[in-house]
């Protein structure tokens, strides 16, 4: 009998999920909108005609104040609403994701070696336990008090905010692993420790460390719209989730779609990812399980 | 016991050290020199010199460090660049709204969360389960200031029940409760949810234990098994969730701040930052820390009474 690859398996599992693959085609058709905004947005996001300010949009279709063609309306300087949430998506996901990515190289590699050096665990540890005493996005926001407000600090500073929790958990997995005796066994074949780190110790910890990033990007996707809310993460006039939020303030008591609509995008993408990190874990990794 | 303590009292004063390390480090990454931004626009070279001079900023990193950690033994932050007040004096005003926030938010998520996650635990499985768990699923995924701002259209601005900001009383008083009210709902929201989600699933790891079918078996009612077994059991993992969540509605304050126009120290800090305060922002970033690995050794030592275990390891 052909032998199936663990992951096939385990994606086989998460497609008998309703919720889940609901989830997981919401974030490939999200993907899709924000790659080729230009195709799905008839209008530049930055482009303002104060004529047109504050439109509604298809809610109050049939009324003169709705225009045809900027169907969730405009803004309060006359920009399209649409194309700003497709172009300010490519933002968020695209440091949701680069954040993730970035924390959890850094994070493995860290949890790493503090799971399998016991030298090293104690030093390597400890340094995350400070980075832990910044609650919140605390840290996230000195980085980028420091740095500047643009949107590349602001990736690092959420990169750097990653590490502690990715290398935390990592090694809690390795420090199981490092006592099957599979490593034993292939320790006592003479193998090499990198050779040991990363065929054998890194691949079992795979599926641990694809349900903390899955769940890492919604916090990320959320943190960098809380800077972008505090004008600290994307500076305007790029179109950011979290910024249009900020900049409706203003506006906040005679349009309150500029609100909501912004915050639905957020909501809906958080929610995904966090629905298929939690049923990723019940699959792969039942043991993260709070 | 005694050992147990000692050894959690050294460890916070190495995570003390660290953090203070990063936050004064911090300010070198800075671009631009902080004796410019402290002598003001209109400062020539000769003033300028005289305040790199003033701030001790030309000497050895090493030696500023060591003054920076003396000052704040001595309970000096520093000065503010801006109102050149004493940075401590600007906080302690403003520390009470802080507090007042993330504690009315705790009790909120207390209130909330836990009785909805145990009774999630209870009926498992069932219509009731798969609603709570989809609402704290939710209650993750919301942005707190966006929440908040939702909020003040609804409550504040159609329905005129709430104010919609500020905070000058304490939420134990009738003015001070509805001042209160959705500033902490919405900052609470999130530390709610995970309690639900945590209370839930350590109230089902307990139901499974042993001593807990031994407690049926004898034939107490399910209400004593829950009420008198179960629950302290199962509120283990939600006390070491409370101390981080507490450093959460800390950080978390500062947007729910901006968002509800509260003086606390939150806005005080995004204000410092927007004005290149530098000084202002260690300090409060300093303060905000230290309360939370306060918070965290007070949560610790109260674990260690509630399970003996923890001080065995």
């Amino acid at each position: 009998m052909k032998r199936m690859n663990p992951f096939t398996v385990a994606f086989r599992k998460l497609f008998k999920n309703k919720l889940a693959t609901i989830c997981f085609f919401l974030i490939i058709i999200e993907l899709i909108l924000v790659i080729f905004a230009p195709l799905f947005a008839q209008y530049d996001p930055l482009e303002m005609n104060t004529a047109l300010r504050l439109r509604p949009g298809f809610w109050a279709m049939g009324s003169e104040e709705y225009l045809p063609g900027h169907w969730l309306g405009t803004d309060e300087l006359g920009r399209d609403v649409w194309s700003r949430i497709l172009y300010g998506g490519r933002i968020s996901l695209a440091v949701g994701f680069t954040s993730t990515i970035i924390g959890l190289v850094f994070g493995t590699f860290f949890g790493l070696m503090a799971g399998y050096y016991k030298k090293l665990d104690n030093l390597i540890m400890r340094i995350m336990d400070i980075m832990f005493t910044f609650p919140g996005i605390l840290l996230a926001l000195l980085i980028v008090a420091m740095l500047g407000v643009n949107v590349f600090n602001a990736t690092m500073a959420i990169s750097i905010w990653s590490i502690p929790s990715f290398a935390r958990m990592i090694r809690g997995r390795v420090l199981q692993i490092k006592e099957e005796e599979y490593i034993t066994a292939i320790r006592s074949l003479g193998a090499k420790d990198w050779w040991i780190l990363t065929k054998h110790v890194l691949v079992n910890a795979l599926p641990t460390i694809i349900v903390i990033a899955t769940m890492r990007i919604a916090s990320s996707i959320l943190s960098i719209a809380t800077l972008s809310y505090l004008g600290l993460g994307v500076p305007q006039p790029t179109p950011e989730w979290g910024g249009m939020i900020s900049t409706a303030k203003g506006v906040m008591y005679d349009a309150g779609y500029l609100i909501v609509i912004p915050g639905i995008a957020v909501v809906i993408t958080v929610i995904c990812f966090n629905i298929l990190g939690d049923k990723l874990r019940d699959i792969l990794d039942p043991s993260l399980k709070d | 016991m005694k050992k147990y303590i000692t050894k959690r009292l050294i460890m916070m004063v190495i995570l003390l050290l660290g953090m203070t390390f990063i936050v004064f480090s911090s300010l070198y990454l800075a671009p631009g020199d902080p004796a410019e931004i402290a002598a003001g626009a209109s400062a020539t070279e000769s003033d300028i010199a005289a305040m790199r001079e003033y701030l001790g900023l030309n000497r050895p990193f090493i030696v500023q460090y060591g003054t920076y950690l003396i000052n704040l033994l001595h309970g000096d932050l520093g000065t503010s660049f801006i109102t050149r007040q004493p940075i401590l004096d600007e906080l302690l005003i403003r520390l009470p709204n802080t507090l007042n926030l993330a504690i009315s938010s705790m009790i909120f998520a207390c209130v909330i969360g836990i009785p909805l996650g145990v009774i999630a635990a209870i009926k498992k499985d069932s219509l009731l389960d798969n609603i709570l768990t989809t609402i704290s699923l939710l209650g993750i995924s919301v942005p707190n200031f966006w929440l908040g701002s939702i909020l003040i259209i609804v409550f504040c601005v159609n329905l005129r029940i709430f104010p919609t900001g500020g905070m000058t009383e304490p939420f134990w008083t009738a003015k001070g409760f509805m001042q209160a009210f959705l500033p902490s709902l919405s900052l609470g929201m999130q530390v709610a949810a995970s309690f639900m989600r945590i209370g839930r699933s350590s109230m089902l790891d307990v139901l499974q234990s042993d001593y807990i079918r031994t407690a049926r078996s004898k034939g107490l009612k399910e209400k004593t098994v829950i009420a008198i077994h179960a629950l302290k059991n199962a509120m283990i993992p939600i006390l070491t969730q409370m101390g981080t969540s507490f450093g959460g509605l800390l950080g978390g304050a500062m947007v729910t701040e901006q968002v509800f126009a509260i003086n606390g120290i939150g806005s005080y800090l995004i204000n410092a930052i927007n004005q290149r305060n530098y000084a202002a922002v260690q300090s409060t970033v300093f303060v905000i820390a230290f309360m939370f690995v306060v918070v965290n050794l007070i949560v610790d030592l109260l674990y260690s009474v509630i399970d003996p275990r923890i001080r065995y390891e």
